[in-house]
């Protein structure tokens, strides 16, 4: 009799397992990708992506999409809602696209819901599309790897980030550098190019809109300024004796360190940027050793890279924008560090860049 | 007088103390240090770890010299009025702690997990558990203890380790940018992560050895102490202070970083196993409560027992929303700060006091 007592709440709680709301997979939508696009001063055109496995059919997902009006995410997500036949759900969302004129408009209103909603991961990918999210989204990019757009579009960042000169980027690392004063959040920037999606360079926010942009050709020297950055291939022409010839050297590992001087008052920033590497094009009309040619490549990029970077830098300067985050360097050397102050100063500060190339390598061939 | 085969090896208590210290404050105390004394805000942990450290040492001063349990000691010191209104509020303050814990973990379930989960339901299945246990004795108890400290241990350590991959420790540059009132302040905040050990003024008389298990204790904060360290660095590193400003729990913003290749949302896994961490909290408060509860009023544990999962049990009930969970948190920091700083070195004094005078006493 006692036992049986004791058996009480055990079922109990059994039963009680059925009380919450369940989510079974196949009587829920799931959600890939968000496009935002802006209709008007206030109103937001949603696009909400999802694929369609279908049972019979041996093959690739395929996509689909919800679109509506809105003045808010929440309220843009149950407009659809409304004409779904089943319930969207979030939690496998892996992609939201901000279109050109919203991430002008600003967008931190809907980072502020995408960190608010539990749901939603911290490392979903926010990128801007250089024209309209929906069209990216809209698409079947049905003769590639990846026919669903989110699909194509995160393993292209995912690639990009890892062996490319892509900055590491995702929802939390975009709200840090929102929310942070001392320096600038920044997206990829991405477009369509013969059928699909591609990466155009990178869109850099200042108090949440989308203010500036570099092209890729800038990426290469950016990635090394932002981050102890990976793989990623440098071109250059090298001179000698009147001769030209045009190599490129592969960087395998880059360390940035920073001084600044005179934090307290006109801070003098230096950025060094450290850089492994190793030559893997050359076109073979240079004859000399080994070495000579070694030392000549190292000081032409040294020196081209110290030009574009320090130009970059100038540009961030006169936008008043500071994605490298030369801010929060100077910041956390300076103990009366005000925003105020820093914005008034940061066009004017003087900062340098200091490379230092070590070619250890010249592939398979001497 | 306890049996002794009902008493736990002194090296036990370093399973006790620290699972019972570590809790649900984990999950949102960085932000409270950082809204005090910015992200100059680790200092003030391990300001109130050192503070922890001597109230330990006074808690033995007064367990040692009165050979038993609180409870006991205040009778001896203060008489049976006046020491059983110190038990009382003894026991309160168990009390106050469970409710604390059992209602701020349902919120946390609310938020992340079942929006529609009911209070109640929570509250049922966690109290029958402790209910169960504790009813198994003491031994059980520190089983439970144990297990809460080494199944979150193993599994949940690692979601450490992805946001390294985005630390920036130059936050925490310059160092000491902060007056000393601040970090005080910070310190005082960590309140809610530090109580629990209190629960050694029961638990005294269930230890072999009892003198010998000091050690024991404090190494059980020291490794609190360094725990928390770590993680304020881990979090003051990825986040910034703006962005920390806007989250509840930031430590579930960075579990959320963690994807295992078969299951994208971890957060649903850490929090179905914290229950594993605040379960230690929660049968340790009810515990201590009931069982002092019982030396207090001389009645049957499993009496004194109910009432007390009775009480832990319908007050969440009535704190609906997220401000009442807030002011729960702010009454039990701000009970734990006062009661545990105050009363333990008061205990200490006194007791040492009223020896001297009864000793002069007797001889005169």
């Amino acid at each position: 009799m006692k036992k049986l007592w004791l058996l009480m709440p055990i079922l109990c709680c059994l039963v009680m397992a059925g009380c919450v709301q369940t989510k079974i997979l196949e009587d829920i939508l799931l959600i890939q990708s968000i496009g935002y696009d802006s209709a008007g001063e206030h109103l937001m055109k949603g696009t909400f992506g999802y694929s369609k496995y279908s049972g019979s059919k041996a093959g690739n997902p395929q996509p689909f999409y919800y679109q509506a009006y809105a003045r808010t995410t929440k309220h843009i997500k149950e407009e659809v809602n409304s004409e779904s036949a089943k319930p969207l759900e979030l939690g496998q969302l892996r992609l939201v696209v901000f279109g050109k004129k919203r991430a002008k408009q600003g967008v931190e209103h809907i980072v502020d819901t995408l960190i608010r909603d539990p749901e939603v991961g911290t490392n979903v990918y926010l990128t801007v599309a250089d024209g309209k999210a929906e069209d990216l989204l809209t698409r079947t990019y049905s003769d590639t790897t990846y026919p669903v757009p989110s699909m194509y579009i995160t393993n292209m960042f995912d690639q990009n980030i890892r062996t490319q000169n892509l900055p590491t980027t995702n929802l939390h690392v975009f709200a840090y550098y929102l929310y942070d004063k001392s320096s600038d959040a920044l997206l990829p920037l991405i477009g369509i190019k013969e059928g699909h999606p591609a990466l155009k360079g990178l869109a850099f926010f200042h108090g949440g809109r989308y203010v500036a942009k570099i092209g890729t050709a800038g990426l290469f020297v950016f990635e090394r300024l932002y981050e102890n950055a990976p793989s990623g291939i440098f071109q250059l022409t090298v001179s000698h004796k009147g001769e030209k010839a045009l190599t490129a050297v592969r960087t395998i590992k880059t360390s940035r360190s920073y001084t600044v001087k005179n934090a307290e008052k006109i801070p003098d920033v230096t950025i060094h940027v450290k850089m492994k590497a190793m030559i893997v094009d050359k076109t073979d009309k240079l004859d000399f050793s080994r070495e000579e040619t070694i030392d000549l490549v190292e000081q032409t990029m040294i020196k081209k890279f110290e030009k574009q970077a320090e130009e970059m830098i100038r540009r961030f300067q006169k936008k008043g924008i500071d994605p490298l985050g030369i801010g929060s360097e100077v910041k956390s050397r300076d103990r009366n560090w005000d925003y105020k102050e820093w914005r008034k100063i940061y066009p004017k500060i003087k900062v340098h860049v200091q490379a230092k190339v070590d070619i250890r390598e010249t592939g398979a061939i001497e | 007088m306890v049996a002794e085969r009902k008493k736990i090896s002194p090296y036990m208590v370093w399973f006790v103390i620290h699972p019972i210290q570590f809790g649900m404050a984990e999950l949102w105390f960085a932000r409270f240090l950082m809204e005090d004394a910015g992200f100059d805000g680790w200092i003030g942990v391990i300001i109130a770890g050192l503070a922890v450290h001597l109230l330990i040492w006074l808690i033995y001063g007064i367990l040692n010299k009165g050979e038993g349990s609180a409870v006991s000691i205040h009778k001896q010191i203060f008489g049976k009025w006046l020491g059983g209104g110190f038990s009382l509020l003894l026991i309160l303050f168990f009390v106050l702690e469970g409710i604390f814990t059992l209602r701020s973990y349902a919120e946390i379930i609310q938020v992340w997990l079942f929006p529609g989960i009911r209070i109640w339901v929570i509250g049922v299945m966690m109290l029958f558990l402790v209910y169960y246990a504790i009813g198994g004795g003491f031994r059980v108890v520190v089983g439970v203890c144990f297990f809460g400290f080494l199944i979150p241990l193993v599994v949940l350590t690692g979601v450490l380790i992805p946001p390294l991959h985005y630390s920036n420790f130059n936050n925490m540059l310059p160092v000491f940018n902060h007056p000393m009132s601040d970090l005080l302040k910070a310190a005082k905040d960590m309140t809610l992560g530090y109580i629990g050990f209190e629960g050694l003024l029961i638990a005294y008389p269930f230890v072999k050895k009892p003198r010998a298990s000091q050690k024991w204790a404090h190494a059980g904060n020291l490794f609190t102490t360094l725990f928390y360290l770590w993680i304020t660095f881990i979090m003051f590193s990825f986040f910034n202070e703006n962005l920390m400003e806007r989250l509840i729990w930031p430590k579930m913003n960075l579990v959320q970083l963690t994807q295992l290749p078969f299951l994208a949302g971890f957060q649903y896994v850490f929090i179905s196993l914290w229950m594993m961490v605040i379960l230690p909290n929660l049968t340790y408060a009810v515990w201590a409560a009931s069982r002092a509860a019982k030396e207090l009023f001389s009645v049957r544990h499993r009496k004194t027992l109910a009432v007390v999962c009775v009480v832990i049990f319908v007050v969440p009930l009535f704190l609906s929303d997220h401000e009442d969970v807030r002011e729960l948190d702010r009454l039990v920091a701000l009970c734990g700060f006062y009661f545990l700083m105050t009363y333990i070195p008061f205990l200490w004094i006194a007791q040492r006091v009223i020896e001297r005078w009864r000793k002069r006493r007797r001889f005169s």
